[in-house]
């Protein structure tokens, strides 16, 4: 591998997006050239400035779910209140949903839709069934933000696909 | 959506630059995503599928825009601040905006849009060039090459930048 080549492939190469037999040269090659090593250095001080600048988490505004929820409600969206319920899957536990449980959350749910939808009742379970049979009155409107600021800003956030 | 939400805003965040667009970025994300929820194969990434979404309204917002507002702009100004009732109301979003405004932001905004997305990708994602591809509708060999230029054009413009910042007595 020439120099040319070599140089071509570092973008590639700091992304892990080149083949084995690419890789296994590049590596080799950097380990005898000084200016392609530099190069290389180059690549990687770049990447690591961008990540760097940008390395301020921010947290989830929640006028973002008020917007969502007022503009799925004022549609009645085919599929919605299904959408809901299923983005709410991989959302992490938060104490406050225990507290919705406590609470009202009991009270409101199918138990008919309960049974034919879900053999096994978990909490979070009955979380995003108070939440989503609820979903037009003020008390949901509470619970519902409650639930999403605490999970929404955890630090733990979960990455399962829904 | 807890879950995602963060992510999704972050990264509508770097790619707007500003905190009123960002919001409404995801915003309105978000209510395509329940609008086609049916038609969102199981399977698929679906973070993948929301930075896809993202990455297409920012597209089509900057070219409405372009449309509505480039020849009205002075030229030390920039696009991107642009509406102006994005941070002029909110105090602490424009100090943030202020904080973002630092040499690598502004040179990542002087790349086109699809380059700005491609580096967010993949540098601040993580995301492997198939993954971008799929987000961005284009085959990895468009990826690569956006990349490729991208990056080129960063090496070129944050030293000219930071020179820039030095002779205006900037801290940064
Ligand atoms: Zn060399």
């Amino acid at each position: 591998m020439n120099c040319e080549n070599c140089q071509a492939l570092l973008t590639d190469y700091v992304h892990g997006e080149v083949d084995a037999a690419s890789d296994a040269a590049v590596f080799q090659h950097l380990h005898g050239c000084a200016t392609c090593e530099s190069a290389w250095q180059a690549e990687l001080a770049l990447t690591e400035s961008l990540r760097s600048a940008f390395a301020v988490e921010r947290d989830f505004p929640t006028s973002i779910l008020a917007g969502v929820r007022q503009a799925v409600r004022a549609e009645k969206a085919p599929g919605a209140m299904a959408a809901l319920r299923a983005l709410l899957r991989p959302a992490v536990l938060a104490p406050a949903a225990a507290l919705i449980i406590a609470g009202a959350g009991i009270v409101h749910y199918n138990q008919a839709h309960i049974t034919a939808t879900s053999p096994q009742l978990s909490a979070e379970y009955l979380v995003r069934q108070h939440i989503v049979q609820t979903g037009g009155t003020q008390a949901s409107e509470r619970a519902w933000n409650g639930y999403m600021l605490t999970t929404a800003n955890a630090n733990d956030t979960n990455l399962g696909s829904p | 959506m807890a879950t995602y939400g963060k992510q999704t805003y972050n990264y509508a965040y770097r790619l707007t630059g500003n905190e009123a667009d960002a919001r409404d970025l995801t915003q309105e994300a978000f209510i395509r995503v329940f609008r086609a929820w049916r038609s969102f194969q199981p399977g698929t990434s679906f973070l993948s599928w929301i930075y896809r979404i993202v990455t297409n309204l920012h597209r089509d917002e900057l070219r409405r825009r372009k449309g509505v507002f480039l020849q009205e702009l002075p030229e030390d100004n920039q696009p991107q601040d642009l509406p102006a009732d994005s941070s002029a109301h909110d105090p602490i979003a424009a100090i943030h905006d202020r904080q973002l405004s630092s040499t690598m932001e502004g040179a990542l905004r002087q790349l086109t849009a699809d380059q700005r997305a491609v580096v967010l990708l993949a540098d601040l994602e993580d995301h492997s060039y198939q993954e971008i591809a799929a987000i961005m509708a284009c085959s990895i060999g468009t990826v690569r090459s956006r990349l490729h230029r991208a990056r080129m054009q960063l090496r070129k413009l944050v030293p000219r930048l930071r020179e820039q910042e030095r002779r205006q007595g900037s801290s940064l």
